[in-house]
């Protein structure tokens, strides 16, 4: 333990707590980092942040290592009162942060005080914004990772803020922030297209059935969430409405379901299914689908090495 | 044995697609096959009915030198993998059946018949997926063969016992279903405060025997205090 000279005894100034009060916590908050790699096996879903990315990019910010866990908002961000002092980075969705109403852009290293109250506005642009602060969560893992799991909420319980619940961060002093290059801004667009790979069932399906799968855009259902995105097609994909024997599943397969929409399976999405499994999301652009919102629109594009 | 890419760092290992004991030991054996001989950058194994998914790290395995790999080295006529050697005996309260009335029409059997039927035979655990901890099991008599609910329900409670065509598995968790709920055990199926947290495994051996509503609710309260645990339901 190191003390800063002339502090007075005791005064541990490197090793300090952050602690996060949840006075709101939006529309859905929670502690993602890489999550669970290897428990499939036993019907664990991999989880982990839905834009692996940003998640990144904010760990990056605040000199993290990369798989430090993060807070995932979504859409509608918690309002977060400060308790002692640390560094902080949203990267991701803009969705109108602020430090006490000063507004807060994103891809930034903000050091944050006592008191001081982070909250979010309207959602500006993307899904789900990345909230990363330097040094360790202090939360229990499970299966290896402090990702919350909705599925089994008390599995991970901590992971998963409530109104007045907190987090608190044991934040520490870097020297020297790596060198970083920020970052391929965006661009706003009104189609976002995702790259694919053939899946284990592609031959399957009729030529018509391909193209018809790869000409139109897609709306995404608002039953969209960190299990799946439910695509509206205007035209059905043909055939294969029979399910198959379960079999394994990984993120980012998209299956056909049994009225012909497609659904791209995301993080939280179970191990195995039995709808048949058309292509699969290149890794990056999953990233990408979880920044896409309800109500906008997508189209696959066959991705070639 | 059909081998191909399955996204970007994984491969799906395709058997011959039916459901059977052989063709899933054949599973077991090639996932046994690749713990022992891939020493580094497999991420995960994940075993189903007649199906293998491989994850593998990108920076060490190209798909195409891995699936040639498994290719060359595996041959799926030398089973050598055990069932797990698993028997478990997991009690279940058949009074507790919201489906029993739904089932002794549709099937035509009455309840006692159901549930000798039902405690007769000895079930394989194909895969564990749909929820963390549920076991997929087979094979149900074809007497017992149903439907799934026309509506799922929203809420199925934990450890409820179910069947869905030849299967038969246990919900470890309150989650939306559409299985025809048979009855339930006392015996937890996911316990997050143990070291093994889950019940079952791929490959293990089940069989049910019938308890009363009474005993139900002691076991329960014994699992809860302590007096009970998993070590009691394996052979």
């Amino acid at each position: 333990m190191l003390f800063e000279k002339g502090t007075g005894i005791g005064k541990n100034v490197m090793n300090n707590l952050l602690k996060l009060h949840f006075e709101k916590v939006g529309l859905q908050t929670s502690v993602q980092d890489f999550g669970r790699i290897d428990h499939q096996a036993f019907g664990v879903p991999v989880g982990g942040a839905m834009d692996q990315k940003s998640m990144k990019q904010a760990n990056l910010l605040v000199g993290n290592p990369l798989n430090t866990p993060v807070l995932e908002i979504t859409l509608l961000g918690p309002r977060i009162r400060m308790e002692g002092s640390g560094r902080i980075a949203i990267c991701g969705a803009d969705l109108s942060a602020q430090i006490n109403d000063h507004s807060l852009p994103i891809n930034q290293l903000v050091k944050v005080d006592d008191g001081d109250i982070l909250k979010f506005g309207r959602p500006i642009k993307g899904c789900r914004a990345y909230l990363a602060v330097g040094g360790e969560w202090l939360l229990p893992d499970w299966l290896g990772s402090k990702s919350a799991a909705f599925y089994l909420p008390e599995a991970a319980p901590e992971s998963i803020p409530t109104k007045g619940s907190t987090i608190s961060i044991r934040t520490s002093e870097i020297n020297q922030l790596s060198e970083i290059s920020l970052f391929d801004e965006e661009r706003a667009v009104t189609e976002y297209a995702i790259r694919v790979l053939p899946g284990p069932e592609f031959n399957a399906f009729s030529r018509i059935a391909i193209a018809q799968f790869f000409s139109q855009a897609y709306k995404v259902s608002n039953d969209s969430n960190r299990m799946g995105y439910r695509l509206d097609a205007d035209w059905k994909i043909e055939g294969k409405r029979k399910e198959l024997i379960s079999s394994p599943i990984v993120p980012g397969t998209v299956q056909i379901t049994a009225s012909g929409d497609p659904i791209i399976l995301m993080r939280d999405a179970q191990t195995t299914g039995g709808y048949y499994r058309m292509v699969n999301v290149i890794e990056e652009d999953i990233n990408k689908v979880a920044q896409i919102k309800p109500g906008e629109k997508l189209r696959f594009r066959l991705y070639h090495k | 044995m059909k081998i191909q890419a399955f996204g970007e760092s994984a491969l799906l290992i395709e058997f011959e697609q039916k459901i059977s004991k052989d063709i899933h030991q054949q599973v077991m054996t090639c996932k046994e096959w690749i713990q022992k001989n891939i020493q580094s950058g497999i991420t995960f194994l994940t075993p189903a009915y007649c199906s293998l998914c491989v994850g593998f790290d990108r920076q060490l395995w190209q798909a195409n030198e891995l699936k040639e790999q498994i290719q060359r080295g595996f041959d799926k006529e030398a089973i050598t993998a055990k069932q797990t050697g698993r028997v478990l005996k997991i009690p279940v309260c058949y009074e507790l059946a919201p489906d029993q009335e739904e089932l002794e029409n549709q099937l035509g059997l009455d309840w006692t018949t159901f549930v000798e039927k039902h405690t007769a035979s000895t079930y394989q655990v194909y895969m564990l997926g749909f929820l963390p901890g549920f076991p997929y099991m087979g094979t149900l008599d074809a007497a017992l063969q149903c439907k799934r609910k026309t509506n799922p329900r929203k809420k199925v409670s934990a450890q409820s016992v179910a069947i869905a065509g030849l299967q038969t598995g246990i919900y470890p968790m309150d989650a939306p279903g559409g299985w025809q709920l048979i009855g339930q055990t006392p015996m937890p199926i996911v316990d997050i405060y143990t070291e093994q947290q889950f019940l079952f495994r791929a490959g293990d051996q089940v069989r049910f025997y019938p308890i009363e509503k009474k005993e139900f609710y002691l076991l329960e309260d014994a699992f809860r205090e302590g007096h009970w645990n998993w070590e009691e339901c394996y052979e």
